[in-house]
Order: structure tokens, then C-alpha cells, then sequence
């Protein structure tokens, strides 16, 4: 009977019984064998070959196990292309995942899967839907938001049935469908800011004296903070009304009220000029009812403004809410 | 039928089961594999096993320094692993549950 062997023998026969396979692999496969040996050999009772088998038994059950690699050439290039494109982005993937945000965000992720099926249909049925319905990010009337419905709800069902049980090409159509819907949202977003800093500008009514393109002040500040009104005076203190202003291009510098205050605009006489200061400017009267037309209540009966001396109002800093686009934002969304 | 050609089929699983517990070197989970009742688990499958997740990018790895004993590779379950836990505890489940089916009737004697 020969002497049980070293845990020494014994990896040098599983080494040799792996020596055909790459280098790298096989220090992959055998980078703690002798620490395992060691470990096994240290327990009482039995060698390393009545716990373990021989090694080649073992060797070929390690080689088992990891997989081998089949003979090289077996797999299609596609596949081969698949296989190590998918391994680029697993190990990228996987250096990512050492910045918190990054591991944050892979975790948080599929919990947001939901709202992408939703956002997804909801784009592709707009985009179907603008060539022969009002431009918007709303469907326009009731079947355009049938069918808006329909294709989130599809959208949805799609995403619940998962990826697994798709064939090959409604994998690539699914694919497909979600890099248009990515582009579509990703194009919607950026185009909105636009929209609505046009959206902001106070420039419906009839107001013969303006001129186009209205310049907007956004932000112009004083000490006490934004700027909500101007109250000119001459040299020797007296207030001056209806005081014009214009920048450098002749366009004429408009200010934003702010949040509080809103332009008394007469019910029967021409709108205000809203370039001509100091502005006739009253604090917002908050509504009950907020459906409720706006113009018709900011609207007050006759009042000479420019005349009534008395009439400036006296800017404060407390006045000076953020801007909001609320005053104008929905009549000349429904005039573009 | 021979329950190491089963094993075969769910070592993956197994493994993956093991170290969502807590991280494990090699040979702990070899230990622990066969206190939960897995006796005929082999060593080298174990390891083979390992270090092909890893390759895989299933398991994140790191070598743990111990005063008395070798350097321990451990190994743990990065998201990569979680989610392929997952889906295979759940492929498992509706399998198990297909051949309890199919089983009801057959008296084990």
C-alpha cells in the first residue's frame, strides 16, 4: 500500500491532469488548491484521496464544474460577438458598481421598470398620434386618448410578460421599440423648456404699442431683491408715469409681476402697456374657484391708471414671490 | 437515479443559496452545502462552480488575512448574483412543484 499523499503530490497531479487549458484559466481554477489541501488534510481521519477521490478524479470534476470551455470555433461569430460584447458591459457594469450613486442606481432601477412601460407607450402613441392630431404633449381629443390608453396598456402587458418568453425577433422589435420610445421622451424633454419660457411671456391681447419681439426682463435685481416694478422719478422727485422702456434693440423691457401681484388690466378700456411704468400692479385676489377664467377677474371697471397719481404701487421685497409662469402660461399655450 | 446527477442540475442554485446567507470561502461552503444535507457534493465541483459564477460576474470576491490559518478567498453575491438567484429559485420552484405533481400519485414505498 503506498504512503497517503502530500497535499504537495496532490496538486502537482491536479495541476498536471489540468495543464492542457489556458494559463488563465487554470490560475483561476487553482488559485487556493493548496490552501484547500491543507485545509482538507488537517482534518482527522481520512487522506486527501479517501475524502477527495484521486486527482484526477478531482481535476476532472473541477474542470466539470467551471464549465471547460468548448473547443473554440464551435460557436457561431455572432454568438462569440454576443458573448463578448455582453462581458464588456457585465465589467464596466461591474467597476461602476464601486461608486455608491451608480450601485444605488442599479438597485433602484428595476423598481422604476413600471413607469418606463407607461412613459414608453404613452410616447409611442403620441408619436403615432402627431401627424394627424395637434401637436401637444396630450392626446388631443377622446380617441386620440383611447388609443393612447391602449397602447400604455399594451406597453404595460408587454413589460409584465417579460423579456424571457419573447422569441428572438419580438426580442428585437421590443428592443427596437424601446430606443425609439427612449429617443422620443429624451427629444419631448428637451424641447418643453423652450416651449414654456415662450409660454411664460406676457404677450396676448391687442396691444398696438409693442413691438415684436417683446424683450423680457427675468431676473433684475435690486437690494431688496427682484425687481417686480419700476417707479421713475423726474430730477426734482416728482413720480413719472407711463414711463416707456426699451433695451438697446428697441424692444421694449417687460418685468415679470412675480407671483403676488398681478397687472390691473381694465375691462373696457385698452390693456395695459405693460412696457409703460411704474406697471399698474394689484395683489392677486385668491380664488375659491380656481377653474374660474382669469382674465375676467383681474379685470376691474374703468380706472384711469396712468392719470391716478396716487395709483403707483410700492414694490416690497416680500412682494417679490418666485416667478411663476401660472398668469399667462395657459392663454398662449392655446394661441401657439 | 442517483441524487449527484440532480445535484448537477441545481449546484448553481445551491451555491448561490449558500452565499446570499453570508459570504463564504471554498471550503466553508463546501461544509455548509453538506450540513444542510447535501452530502455527495464534491469538493471540486464546489470550487469549479465558484470560480465560474465569478467569471460570470455573479459573485463579487476578496481575500480575507487570518493570523492562524491560510488566506481565505472569500466570495459574496454581488447584484448580478441576486438577480440570477432569482430567477433560478424561481425556475426551481415551478419545476419542484411540476414533479410533486407529477409524483402525487406514486407511493415511495
Amino acid at each position: 500500500m503506498t504512503p497517503p499523499m502530500t497535499p504537495q503530490d496532490y496538486a502537482a497531479a491536479v495541476r498536471a491532469a489540468l495543464a492542457d487549458l489556458p494559463a488563465r484559466d487554470m490560475d483561476a481554477l487553482l488559485e487556493d488548491l493548496d490552501e484547500h489541501l491543507a485545509e482538507v488534510a488537517a482534518e482527522p481521519g481520512m487522506s486527501l484521496e479517501e475524502r477527495l477521490g484521486g486527482p484526477e478524479a478531482y481535476a476532472a470534476e473541477l474542470r466539470a464544474a467551471y464549465g471547460g470551455r468548448p473547443s473554440s470555433g464551435g460557436s457561431s461569430l455572432g454568438g462569440r460577438l454576443r458573448e463578448r460584447t455582453s462581458g464588456a458591459v457585465r465589467r464596466v457594469h461591474t467597476r461602476l458598481l464601486v461608486l455608491p450613486p451608480y450601485r444605488q442606481a442599479a438597485v433602484f432601477a428595476p423598481e422604476l421598470r413600471p413607469a418606463w412601460w407607461v412613459l414608453r407607450g404613452y410616447a409611442i402613441a403620441l408619436a403615432v398620434l402627431a401627424p394627424i392630431s395637434a401637436p401637444g404633449l396630450i392626446p388631443g381629443d377622446i380617441p386620440a386618448w383611447v388609443f393612447t390608453l391602449a397602447v400604455v396598456w399594451g406597453s404595460v402587458w408587454l413589460g409584465r410578460r417579460g423579456r424571457a418568453r419573447a422569441s428572438r425577433w419580438g426580442r428585437v422589435l421590443l428592443l427596437g421599440a424601446n430606443l425609439v420610445a427612449a429617443v422620443l421622451v429624451v427629444t419631448a424633454m428637451a424641447d418643453v423648456p423652450s416651449t414654456s419660457s415662450r409660454g411664460v411671456a406676457f404677450d396676448y391681447g391687442p396691444r398696438p404699442e409693442v413691438y415684436a419681439p417683446g424683450m423680457r426682463v427675468e431676473s433684475v435685481s435690486s437690494l431688496g431683491g427682484d425687481v417686480s416694478n419700476i417707479l421713475p422719478y423726474a430730477e426734482d422727485g416728482t413720480p413719472l408715469h407711463n414711463v416707456r422702456l426699451y433695451d438697446q434693440d428697441g424692444n421694449p423691457i417687460m418685468l415679470d409681476p412675480g407671483f403676488d401681484q398681478e397687472i390691473v388690466i381694465p375691462c373696457d378700456g385698452e390693456p395695459p402697456i405693460r412696457n409703460a411704468y411704474p406697471l399698474p400692479l394689484k395683489p392677486v385676489e385668491r380664488r375659491a374657484d380656481p377653474t374660474e377664467p382669469e382674465a375676467e377677474a383681474t379685470c376691474v371697471p374703468a380706472t384711469p391708471a396712468p392719470t391716478d397719481a396716487t395709483a403707483s404701487p410700492t414694490p416690497s421685497a416680500e412682494q417679490s414671490g418666485s416667478p411663476s409662469p401660472s398668469p399667462s402660461a395657459e392663454p398662449s399655450r392655446r394661441s401657439r | 437515479m442517483d441524487s449527484s446527477q440532480l445535484l448537477k442540475g441545481v449546484l448553481d442554485l445551491a451555491v448561490l443559496a449558500v452565499l446570499a446567507e453570508r459570504d463564504s470561502y471554498g471550503y466553508d461552503v463546501v461544509r455548509r452545502l453538506r450540513e444542510v444535507g447535501l452530502e455527495d457534493v464534491g469538493d471540486a465541483s464546489v470550487y469549479g462552480t465558484l470560480r465560474r459564477l465569478f467569471k460570470a460576474g455573479a459573485l463579487t470576491s476578496y481575500v480575507v488575512a487570518s493570523d492562524e490559518g491560510p488566506h481565505r478567498k472569500y466570495y459574496g453575491l454581488n447584484d448580478v448574483g441576486r438577480s440570477l438567484l432569482q430567477t433560478s429559485a424561481k425556475t426551481w420552484t415551478s419545476f419542484a412543484a411540476t414533479m410533486n405533481d407529477l409524483l402525487k400519485e406514486v407511493d415511495p414505498g
